[in-house]
């Protein structure tokens, strides 16, 4: 028996390299992307949805709704009048590069401003692929329950934004939205928690601040 | 489970950089995983045992060596370990991203490691 070493044994330099030619593709065309985490019913769609509602004046978004099947998301982002592009995984249980890099070919990035591509709902897969996007986010409901962070450390400790959403209903079903922000800045101390309610427009204009959504 | 897709990114990168004679003397493929990626092990090996049976790399083991996070400190040029948070009864303990000096963002110098460090082979009179 003997060893042999790899040139590159980088098991990620594939992807990786895709997610530089996507971030170069999205640069090229003056677009930020923001990779959008969380689980399935966090609301991320919603959330997307009441940004758009606010700065669609200003700003032109596009959205890749990535999901296993369907055009339920797809569908709701061309009601509201965003550019969207439908990319169903079919059985992976996340997005990657090469799926993004396909997404980006079908869209109209000259007539984009800012892109959310939206994960597939699932809070630990994702978190190994880079899309090539410039920010990433996770967002949480409080009908999920408050030991979402607790229960998924390793994402929330390397996201520098949390969006915890539903707090409109945190009274009624018992569920306190400070846990899960403690919990958050107890492992990531430098991290932001934003609390919102998207179909309420609380907390979206903060959102949209932090993402910096109206920066040219 | 992620794992299934890192399986096939795994063959790829093998079977890019290394010739089918010695792939099929692979007996183990030691890899290095950073204590950041949120990868199963058992699972990972379980993937890779089933996307490879009936090819070249049947039987081949995977080999797990860890690598422990290390951070470096934007602000006051700390490097090293960073604390642990143990308090949140959780499985296991959970590295906190922020210099345990002065508190500020850190970047990550070692801790996403997913890579292939070498190959256990067969010896071979085609090795000579």
């Amino acid at each position: 028996m003997h060893d042999i070493n790899l040139e590159d044994g980088d098991i990620l330099a594939k992807q990786k390299e895709l997610a530089k030619k996507n971030e170069d593709k999205l640069s090229l065309h003056g677009v930020r992307a923001i990779n959008v985490m969380g689980a399935i019913g966090s609301g991320k769609t919603a959330l997307i949805e009441a940004i758009h509602e606010k700065v669609k004046d200003n700003v032109r978004l596009g959205a890749v709704a990535g999901d296993v099947a369907g055009t339920d998301d797809y569908d709701r982002f061309e009601r509201a009048g965003i550019t969207a592009y439908n990319l169903n995984t079919h059985s992976d249980c996340h997005l990657d590069a090469h799926l993004v890099d396909h997404s980006l070919e079908n869209m109209p990035l000259d007539d984009l401003d800012v892109l959310f591509v939206e994960n597939v709902g699932n809070l630990v897969c994702p978190a190994d692929f880079p899309l090539g996007t410039d920010r990433e986010i996770v967002v949480i409901s409080v009908t999920e329950g408050e030991d979402m962070v607790r229960k998924h450390p390793k994402i929330f400790s390397q996201s520098d934004l949390v969006v915890i959403n539903k707090v409109d209903l945190s009274e009624a079903i018992g569920v306190n939205p400070e846990k899960p922000r403690t919990d958050y800045e107890e492992i990531n101390p430098n991290g932001r928690a934003i609390f919102t309610a998207a179909t309420r427009d609380k907390g979206i204009d903060e959102l949209i601040s932090a993402l910096d959504i109206l920066e040219n | 489970m992620h794992e299934y897709s890192i399986a096939r990114e795994l063959i790829d990168t093998l079977t890019d950089q290394v010739d089918e004679d010695r792939l099929t003397r692979t007996k183990k493929i030691h890899l290095e995983l950073g204590e950041l990626r949120v990868i199963s092990k058992e699972a990972l090996s379980q993937a890779f045992k089933i996307v490879t049976e009936d090819t070249i790399l049947n039987g081949a083991e995977l080999e797990f060596e860890e690598a422990s996070l290390v951070a470096r400190c934007q602000e006051c040029g700390f490097e090293g370990e960073v604390n642990y948070d143990d308090d949140l009864s959780l499985h296991f303990s959970v590295p906190v991203l922020s210099c345990p000096d002065c508190g500020s963002s850190v970047d990550i110098v070692r801790g996403n490691e997913l890579s292939v460090k070498s190959l256990t082979v067969e010896d071979s009179d085609s090795d000579d």
